[in-house]
This record gives structure tokens, C-alpha cells and sequence, in this order.
């Protein structure tokens, strides 16, 4: 990233980091500091420093920031430390596992940005995660000198990667993982996101070490691999944010919190209770229309407050699912002309390792009221029954474990924590309620306005997936495993009025419920004959192209599963953890890069060198380059060069050097198949390769032999004849018909039958009806591959599979 | 709250088979939704009237994309932008051009012309589908009799191979188009009684033993056509009922094998006729199939009838015709 601090111009366009005001530690708690609380109210008043009068108004980069107080390092240099033992972290652990830190840390920190976009890792890879930091600002697009120079850009991102770094070193944390960055503009503003989860990484991932190194480590591993991720990373005497810490449920020796968000996907090797299922947040914020700064300030100004709200919410639905820990967060901001969304979608699951969680209270305002009362306690009756029933539906039932074997190793004066509410709640009603008769960690959701009303309202009309449904937005269904092959990936768009006349925020934000369920519910009704299924990577996009307008866009993966296999599901993070590491040789190798001679590769397998591997095809990084020793010494400089060479292959690829052809003798074996059946005009015996789309990086029970490169495609499509056409529905249905139609072509003419992480990055529709014109554009990308039927491997080790044409099958494996 | 755009697209196209059939019934979105409704969708999936609606919108808005491929089947099993895995594509196919044997009943024998198309509401009335349904089915014929219209070659074959459509459905493709073909007037209200399957099974017969290809396998003439040459050759076989000498030795032939009263008709316009008679005498099923073998064969013995080879031609497609035709 070449930003330097010689450049001060580049931080005349900061408006307000918005999360300088609220550290989202999602560790359960917010860490909320309110604006008139802030020691540095200079830094986010955007006012004054309108940037055109910027170009004179500089201020250092580490004055910029104002850092919320917990935060024990918040030292900001630009160019990162590299001193030893810097930071919280390293208090807890033996010696051993605190140089190990060190290390590492040192290491990473090295680099510029510790971070890894990457979302599921090889057993053992993360030792701690904290919790999901993310950060925010809001820029002003026209206020950038070079619009074509990407200095302005890089600048912005780099000084949200600092805030993301500093809210994961206070996290304790050396690395972010999940990392993810993403945008939302209209008109001249812009809001920069990005979020990750804060981790401790494995030093023996990040080295040279192969094999022999990780086999003598293995014996230091304090840790258990089914809860170590969970223990938390930061030191609990000095924690940043109030947290509920109890013993580990599952190993009895470490901290872990009560509550854990995270952006990555569920580890393999966590232990799970139950199945998981899509959770989600949505809020909508009117705002006025402004032009430029002042549009910018009150974007600004509200964003705490719904990314907040969001949280709320999320905690809430988490908690009456019965379930303790988020995975594969992904919230969504996005600004319009006169309202702000916030979508927020991730996979609750219950972690073994985490305690049970507590119920949800409802407490009245006004306890003398007698029909309130009753109302009220209707409303909770409302709510047990629904965690009840959620508990049910899905199999969340965990051991009963005595309580004085778990105890309570911190003094908690107060028993419980209180769901904040950001706007209605004042703090000295806490202590006039009396909730002596809750479970002590019950959340407690106070009703004291029309809009907490609303609130408990919509979480209980959240329908649960009609049965035989589940749903996640992870890669897989924690707690499901035996999936057939049968998968249908789709995509759902829908462009609604929110209404017009008389908004509010209250029927904004039940109108996007509305649309959010609705739009759930119709994807389960088209699915039901895949039933039992489970909707995977389900991704909802949201846009604002117009006022009133929202547009949401779904993508994802329906796959059926043998429920009468269900009862196997232990066995199933292994099988997954062993397809994904299963690689053999050069073949596997997403990219075919010209490794070097490297003698330990060809080695019959040890156990680690799986594990090794699965890093390797995960990360697209050669095996070869993994050297044989552990030297701490140079460990940083190990990473370091291990960073150089994965720079260096990167070049090569561009160069062009890289082997992504399909030979001939290579391609996919359905080319032979369906050449034998082409003189044959029938349905049955089709020309027409049949090629498998997913957002998933598998596809279940198949092998993947071969990838063949990225396919990145962008398509314009413009109509001047809508009504002929069908209207929106028909131009847009046809559209996204035919990108997936020359998707698959494409993948097809470079001789693979399968396109895996699938994911549609934009799609931007634009409509006048008036004119009976229509524009859209859709970016699409993803791996094409050649995969190859695990029974058809068994059976038929030398006669090519035909994928493609099975004449008489009775159309099981024919789809998709 | 109105949803503008409402679009599901998957990456294996989505049928579902009621809605298709529903759609192919000519049923507009909201009907099918009602139908839908009264089949008590809503209670078995427990979701709402708006996702079924929704959900039924998308599916007709396919089925009107895949209209324009179902119109020359072999371009949907070929085509990349639906991928519909091939069983789905001929169950699409054939739920494309199956007919109402009704309709094709009423259409038998009639020119497949633009005024044909415009009764087709009077049509409608009598066999109670729906307009829409009925200028499918209609447009279907057309477009089939069009297709194979020129081509040289047993019809139903050609049309199995033209439309993908499996046997059954394609020879009867190939009777409505040997009878829009040769116009037999199936309209008459004596032939009244006979329902299309009958007719199609005529005019099988009559093109397995009367058309050239059924001579000679690589003829020249489009299949549809009774050939010209043997409808010439027909009229020699009116000494048989002209002579009378003939006719007279040839009928004491068939007494004495059947000792049955008949009347012979040679003409082929009016051979239908032969029925009547049977009919009012009470025959049974396998006297008729007696007394049409004897008279088939009988001329064998008749002295100075030349034509014995078209004779036999001609009364295999007539008895076989006629037995099916003779049904209570």
C-alpha cells in the first residue's frame, strides 16, 4: 500500500470515522462511546472542515485518531512497530505460547496489513479469535483531486485498515481474518466498510515450517481443537469492553465469552450442538436530503446508532434461537437519497465451548399499569415459547452442566447484562427494575416506547423455515454433512417500494422486514421439492437506486441431504476437513504453478502434511514453498520471504506464464462423452454440457481434479423496447438467464463442467419506464473447474465419466 | 408495498409441472393462481398468497421464453440458455404438443389455414378449452404439417425426429397431417361417431399400405399423400363392381365362403358406408373380420381380374380401417 505520512493531503477528506465512536467488539457487548463523550471532538465534526478549505487544514494521522479509552495500544503509527511483546496480548499462556505470539505477532505486524480475506482455514490454523472489529467513514467522492489517480483511494482504505488493526490489537489480537471491504455510493457519498474478525493465527502456518516442525509443536498445543478458538485472546483483568467471561464449557480451563461474532465461516474442527440457521438484522433510517458535507454529517451521525441497532438486533434473534455465537457476519450499509439500510446476515450456531445462553426479558416502563403488565407478560410468554420451540427445531440440547463446575471466575456485581437501547434508554432506569427472578445472564429488552414495541414484534414474526428447510449463509450447514450431490444454484432479485407518502422509520423498517421475509419464504416455496435441503451461502445485497427503491438480490446454493443420515453428523467435520485438505500433487493446485523440485511433497502422507495441504489449496499456495525447520529467529523474515514468493508467483501469472489452457488430452472428460452422442438428434442424448454452478468452494461428492482460472465477467445489457420485453421482470429475468448461460458456456469452451465460488458482485439496475428503457449491469466471478463424481472415481477409475449424458438416468444426477 | 421486479432465475431452470400445466391450459397468471389456491397449495406449504403469486409470475414468464424454443424442439435440447436437464426438456416437449383429441377431432380433415384459425372460438365453445389452448394446439399443427409438408419419408418418423416427440404422440402427428393432407371429409355427420383416436388408426393404416413409402421404403412422394398413381390404379379395380359379371361371380364367391348378405361399395369415398349395413344386421366384430378376409382373398379365384396385387393393397388398408371404425 504506498501510503506514507509525508502525504497529509490525504487525510483532508476524512469526515468522520465513525467508528472512532463505536468499537464493534461484538463480543456481545458494544463498546458505545456517545458523541459528547468523545476527548476528541475535532476528528469526526465535519463541519468545519468542509474539504475544499482542507487542502490547508492538515493534521497528523495519529492526531486523527481518537481512540475509545479501553483500547490498551493505541499507537497508530503509519509504518507499524515491530517491537516484541507490544500490545496486551501475551499475558496469558505459558512462556513457550507468549514468545510464540511474539513471534508471530512481530511477524505480522511486519506486513503491512495483517489480513486474510480468506474465511475457512485448516484445523489448528486460528488458536484465538476475538470478535468481529470493523470501522467505517464516509467520504465525499467529488472531493478527490485525480479522480483517476488511486493515491485519494488507497489512502482512505489505508487508514481504515489502521483502525481495523488497532481494534484487533486491542482485541489482543495480531491478525484479521475474514477481512472484507466493501462500498456504498449515492450521488458524491460514499461509505467505506470493512469488517474481519480479530485472531490469533498459528506461527506454524505462517512459516516455512513443514512437517517435522509441526509434529514436534503439536505436543506444546495447550489448547483442544474443538474450543481453543473460542478462549478469549485479550486478558481478561484488562479487557476493552465489559465482557461475561466464564470457563471454557468444553475444556473447563480457559476463559471464553459469553457471546461470539464472527465474519469467518465455522471452523471444522468446532464442536457444534444442534444446527445452525440464517440470522438476520434489517433497519432502515430516513434521513434528509442534503447536499455534499452536510449530507455526509448526518449520514455520519446516524450510522452508530443503526450499526448499533443492528447488533441489538442480531443478539436478540441470536438469543431466541437459543444459540451463542455468530459466524460469517457480513452488515450491510447502504445509502440512498433520503434513507439508509442496514442488513445484517450471518449463521448462528451454538458452540459447545460457549455457555448456554440466557432468555430474553421483556420489562414494562410503566409496572403499575395492569393491562400493560398482563400484556406484557403475554409477550414473553410469546417469547420462551418461541426459544422453546427454536431450541426444537434445531436439536440445540446441550448437556446440563452443574453450575458449580463451571463457577463464575469474576466478581459481577451486576448478574446480568441489559440490552441497550440506543435512543429511548436512559441508564438510571436499570437499577429500578427488578430482575432478581431471571436467569442471571437474561437479556433483558425493555418496552418503553412504541418503537421497543415494534421491536419484539418483528423479532417474533421472523417465520422459521418451513420444515425440512434450513438455511445459512456460511459455506455448509453446521451440524448437517451427508449432502447429495443434487445442488440448485440461484438468484432472486426484487426491486420494491418502500411506500411513499408519510414515511417513517417504523414502517420503512417493516416494509424491509417484510420484503426480507417474503422474499425467504418465496425462495422456500420454489425449493420445496428439493426438500430436505438446506439453503447455503444464502448473500443478500441491497441497493437504493432510487428513492423509495430498494433492491435486494439473493444469491445461493440449495443443497438436498440424506436426512436418514443425519444421526452420522459427528463424523462430519473430519470427512469435510479431509476434502477440503485432500490434495495430492501439482494437479490440485488451483493455479498450475511451476513449482519447484521440492522432495518432502511426494512424501506418503503424514497426518499434518494433510492439514498443511488443506492450507495450501485453500490459500493457492504452493506446498513446495514450505521449508523444514522452525527457526525463531528468522521467523519474520521467513514470512517475509514466504510473502515475496507468493508475490513473485503472482507476477508470473500475470506475465502469462501460467498454464491455464486446457489441453486437449486434459480436458474434461465429458467432451468425449457427449462427442459419442451427438450424432443423435434427441432430447436424451444432449449436445449441451451440463455445467454445475455454486457459490460454495466444493461441490458434495465430487472431486475437484483440476482448476482452470477465474472467470471474471462484466455484462451490459440496455433495452428500448421494456414493455416488449416483458417488462423489468422479463428484461432482468432474461438478462441474469443469459449471464449464467455464458458463464457456463464459457467454463464449458475451456473444457471444465463446474464453476465453484460463484459469487455475482454487482448488479446495478436502472429503469425509466416512461422512456420504455432499462439499463443493467452485472459483474460476476468465479473458479472454473473440472470436477469429477466421487462414486464415478470408485467405479470407473479408467473409462471417462460421462457427466454430461446419461440417457436413461432417471434425472437425480443430471441437474444443474 | 408493491414489488416492481420480482425475478428468480436458477441455475438449472425451475419447472414446475402444474403451473406448466396450467400455463398450457391457457390459464392467465391470476386464474392459475386461484387454481393454484383451490388446490390447497397454501395449506400444504404454509406460505402465503403473495409468494404464490410471485412464484407463478416467474414460471409463466419462463414458460413465455421457453415458447419461442418449444417451437422447434431440437433448438431446446441444443440451446445454452436454459439449462433444463434432458428428461425435464421432453417432458416439456411432449406437455408442449400434447392435444385435446377433441379439438383435433374438430379439426380433422380441415384446411390448416388463417379461417380455420378464426373458428377456432366457436371451437372452444364445443370442446370447452380455452381459447388460448386451442390457438396453441391449432398453431402446433400448423406448425408440424408445415414442417414435414416437403419432406420425403414415413411421416411419423420424420415428425419424432422434427419435434422430439415420443412415438405415440408423433404418429398422431402424422394422422392429422395425412388427413389435412388428403382433406378427407371427417366432417360428415355420419362419420360423426368416430373420435379422433379412430381416425388416427385409419389413417395409419391407410398410409401403412397405401403410401409409397409404405411400398417402397426410399420413395419419392411426401409420405402424407395417397399416391397419386395408385388412386389411378384404383379405378381398374371398378370392374369389380361395374362388371357385372364379375361383381356377380365374385359375390356368390364370398357367399359360399361366408354365406353372409352383402353389399360392396368400391368407391373409396364411400367404402365407409360397408358399416351401415353391418351395423343394422347386428354383426359381430370377427364376422366382419371373416367375411373381409374372404372378400379380400376371393378374387383369387376370379377368372380374368388382373389386379390382384392392388387389390389386396387396397382392401388391407379398407379392412383394417374398417374394423377399427366398427364399434358400438
Amino acid at each position: 500500500m504506498p501510503l506514507d505520512s509525508q502525504q497529509p493531503n490525504s487525510h483532508c477528506y476524512w469526515l468522520t470515522t465513525y467508528s472512532e465512536l463505536l468499537c464493534v467488539c461484538s463480543h456481545s457487548h458494544l463498546h458505545w462511546i456517545p458523541f459528547n463523550e468523545d476527548p476528541n471532538p475535532n476528528t469526526h465534526s465535519s463541519g468545519p472542515s468542509t474539504p475544499l478549505k482542507n487542502q490547508t487544514y492538515s493534521f497528523s494521522p495519529s492526531k486523527s485518531y481518537s481512540r475509545q479509552s479501553s483500547s490498551s495500544d493505541t499507537d497508530l503509527s503509519l509504518t507499524p512497530k515491530t517491537g516484541m511483546g507490544s500490545g496486551s496480548a501475551g499475558k496469558e499462556g505459558g512462556p513457550f505460547k507468549t514468545l510464540l505470539r511474539q513471534q508471530t505477532q512481530s511477524a505480522l505486524e511486519q506486513r503491512e496489513f495483517p489480513f486474510f480475506t480468506l474465511t475457512t482455514f485448516p484445523p489448528g490454523f486460528l488458536v484465538h479469535v476475538g470478535g468481529v472489529v470493523s470501522a467505517r467513514s464516509v467520504k465525499l467522492l467529488d472531493r478527490i483531486h485525480n479522480p483517476d489517480e488511486p493515491e485519494t483511494r488507497d489512502a482512505w482504505w489505508a487508514e481504515i485498515r489502521q483502525e481495523i488493526k488497532s481494534h484487533a490489537k486491542a482485541l489482543g489480537c495480531h491478525a484479521v481474518v475474514g477481512y472484507s471491504e466493501s462500498t456504498s455510493i449515492c450521488e458524491e457519498v460514499c461509505i467505506l466498510s470493512a469488517s474481519g474478525t480479530a485472531a490469533v493465527l498459528n506461527p506454524r502456518f505462517l512459516q516455512d515450517g513443514t512437517v517435522e516442525g509441526c509434529l514436534e509443536q503439536r505436543i506444546e498445543e495447550a489448547s483442544p481443537p474443538g474450543c481453543g478458538f473460542c478462549h478469549i485472546p485479550y486478558d481478561e483483568l484488562n479487557m476493552p469492553f465489559p465482557a461475561h467471561l466464564t470457563y471454557c464449557y468444553n475444556c473447563r480451563k480457559q476463559k471464553v465469552p459469553d457471546v461470539l461474532f464472527t465474519t469467518i465461516d465455522l471452523p471444522v474442527e468446532a464442536i457444534v450442538i444442534g444446527k445452525g440457521c440464517l440470522i438476520q438484522a434489517r433497519l432502515c433510517r430516513l434521513k434528509k436530503k442534503a447536499q455534499a458535507e452536510a449530507n455526509a454529517t448526518s449520514i455520519s451521525n446516524l450510522l452508530p446508532f443503526m450499526e448499533y441497532e443492528v447488533h441489538t438486533q442480531l443478539m436478540n434473534k441470536l438469543k431466541l434461537r437459543g444459540m451463542n455465537a455468530l459466524f460469517g457476519l457480513r452488515i450491510q450499509i447502504t445509502v440512498g437519497e433520503n434513507m439508509l439500510m442496514g442488513l445484517a446476515s450471518a449463521t448462528g450456531v451454538y458452540l459447545a465451548a460457549l455457555p448456554t445462553p440466557g432468555g430474553i426479558q421483556i420489562a414494562g416502563k410503566t409496572p403499575n399499569d395492569g393491562t400493560y403488565e398482563q400484556h406484557i407478560s403475554h409477550m414473553q410468554k410469546k417469547i420462551n415459547d418461541t426459544i422453546a420451540k427454536n431450541k426444537e427445531l434445531y436439536e440445540i440440547n446441550p448437556p446440563e452442566l452443574p453450575e458449580e463446575i463451571i463457577g463464575s471466575p469474576i466478581p459481577e456485581p451486576r448478574q446480568r447484562s441489559r440490552l441497550l437501547r440506543s435512543q429511548s434508554e436512559s441508564s438510571d432506569e436499570v437499577t429500578e427494575l427488578d430482575l432478581s427472578h431471571g436467569k442471571k445472564d437474561a437479556f433483558v429488552l425493555e418496552i418503553d416506547d412504541t418503537d421497543a414495541m415494534e421491536d419484539v414484534h418483528s423479532l417474533l414474526t421472523d417465520a422459521p423455515p418451513p420444515s425440512g428447510f434450513y438455511s445459512c449463509n456460511t459455506e455448509i450447514m453446521p451440524g448437517i454433512s451427508n449432502w447429495t450431490p443434487e445442488i440448485q444454484m440461484f438468484t432472486a432479485v426484487r426491486v420494491s417500494r418502500l411506500g411513499n407518502i408519510n414515511l417513517t422509520n417504523q414502517t420503512l423498517n417493516k416494509n424491509f422486514n417484510d420484503l426480507c421475509e417474503n422474499l425467504l419464504k418465496s425462495l422456500y416455496f420454489k425449493l420445496r421439492s428439493m426438500v430436505p435441503c438446506c439453503l447455503c451461502h444464502v448473500n443478500f445485497t441491497v441497493a437504493l437506486p432510487e428513492d423509495e427503491l430498494v433492491q435486494i438480490a439473493v444469491t445461493a446454493v440449495a443443497i438436498t441431504f440424506d436426512k436418514n443420515q443425519t444421526l452420522q453428523a459427528n463424523k462430519a467435520p473430519t470427512e469435510k476437513s479431509q476434502q477440503r485438505a485432500s490434495t495430492d500433487n501439482e494437479e490440485q493446485l488451483q493455479f498450475p504453478l511451476e513449482l519447484c523440485p521440492d522432495p518432502l511433497a511426494s512424501q506418503p502422507s503424514l497426518p499434518a502434511k494433510e492439514v498443511l495441504e488443506g492450507a495450501t489449496s485453500q490459500t493457492g499456495i504452493p506446498a513446495a514453498q514450505r521449508a523444514t525447520s522452525i527457526d525463531y529467529s528468522s521467523f519474520a523474515d521467513r514470512c517475509n520471504s514466504w510473502i515475496e514468493l507468493i508475490k513473485l508467483k503472482a507476477q508470473t501469472i500475470r506475465r502469462g506464464s501460467i498454464k491455464t489452457t486446457a489441453s486437449l488430452d486434459k480436458t474434461s472428460p465429458l467432451a468425449e462423452g457427449y462427442l459419442r452422442h451427438r450424432s443423435v438428434p434427441s432430447c436424451t442424448n444432449s449436445t449441451v454440457s451440463v455445467v454445475k454452478m455454486t457459490p460454495l468452494s466444493f461441490l458434495p461428492g465430487a472431486k475437484i481434479t483440476k482448476y482452470l482460472g477465474i472467470i471474471n465477467m462484466f455484462f451490459i445489457r440496455e433495452t428500448t423496447s421494456l414493455r416488449e420485453e416483458g417488462g423489468v421482470s422479463g428484461f432482468l429475468h432474461a438478462f441474469i438467464a443469459e449471464v449464467f448461460a455464458m458463464v457456463r458456456a464459457h467454463v464449458a469452451a475451456l473444457g471444465g463442467n463446474a464453476v465453484v465460488s460463484y459469487i455475482m458482485k454487482q448488479c446495478v439496475f436502472m429503469e425509466n419506464p416512461n422512456k420504455n428503457q432499462a439499463q443493467c449491469l452485472i459483474n460476476v466471478s468465479g473458479d472454473a473447474v473440472i470436477f469429477v463424481r466421487e462414486s464415478e472415481l470408485e467405479m470407473l477409475p479408467v473409462q471417462p465419466s460421462t457427466v454430461v449424458s446419461q440417457p436413461t438416468s432417471s434425472g437425480g444426477d443430471v441437474t444443474t | 408495498m408493491t414489488s416492481d421486479l420480482d425475478i428468480f432465475v436458477g441455475n438449472t431452470t425451475l419447472i414446475d409441472e402444474e403451473v406448466y400445466q396450467l400455463w398450457l391450459d391457457g390459464y392467465t397468471v391470476s386464474e392459475a393462481v386461484s387454481r393454484r389456491l383451490r388446490g390447497g397449495l397454501l395449506e400444504r406449504s404454509g406460505t402465503s398468497v403473495s409468494v404464490l403469486q410471485s412464484d407463478t409470475r416467474d414460471h409463466f414468464r419462463t414458460f413465455q421464453m421457453l415458447e419461442r424454443l418449444l417451437h422447434s424442439p431440437p433448438r431446446l435440447c441444443q440451446q445454452l440458455l436454459f439449462q433444463i436437464p434432458p428428461p425435464r426438456q421432453a417432458a416439456l416437449i411432449q406437455g408442449y404438443y400434447a392435444f385435446e383429441p377433441a379439438l383435433a377431432r374438430e379439426l380433422l380433415g380441415k384446411k390448416l389455414s388463417k379461417g380455420t384459425k378464426k373458428e377456432l372460438d366457436e371451437v372452444s365453445a364445443r370442446t370447452g378449452l380455452s381459447l388460448r389452448a386451442c390457438r396453441r394446439q391449432f398453431d402446433n399443427f400448423k406448425r408440424v404439417f408445415k414442417a414435414v409438408e416437403e419432406l420425403k419419408g414415413p411421416l411419423a418418423e420424420l415428425i419424432q425426429q422434427h419435434f422430439l416427440l415420443p412415438p405415440p404422440l408423433a404418429r398422431d402427428y402424422a394422422a392429422i397431417v395425412f388427413f389435412a393432407n388428403s382433406r378427407f371429409e371427417t366432417g360428415k355427420r355420419r362419420l360423426q361417431f368416430l373420435s379422433f383416436g379412430d381416425l388416427a388408426a385409419c389413417a395409419q393404416h391407410m398410409m401403412g399400405h397405401w403410401t409409397q413409402g409404405a411400398m417402397t421404403p426410399e420413395a419419392a412422394e411426401p409420405d402424407g399423400d395417397v399416391p397419386r398413381s395408385f388412386l389411378q390404379d384404383l379405378k381398374e379395380l371398378k370392374v369389380l363392381v361395374s362388371d357385372k359379371d364379375l361383381l356377380d361371380q365374385h359375390k356368390s364367391l364370398v357367399c359360399s365362403a361366408l354365406r353372409g348378405k352383402i353389399s360392396v361399395y368400391n368407391e373409396m369415398e364411400t367404402n365407409f358406408k360397408v358399416l351401415d349395413p353391418c351395423r343394422s344386421d347386428h354383426w359381430s366384430l370377427g364376422d366382419l373380420r371373416l367375411f373381409l378376409g374372404s372378400y379380400t382373398t376371393a378374387p383369387r379365384a376370379l377368372g380374368g381380374f388382373r389386379h390382384q396385387l392392388l387389390w389386396e393393397r387396397y382392401m388391407a388398408g379398407i379392412s383394417a380401417c374398417l374394423l377399427r371404425m366398427y364399434h358400438e
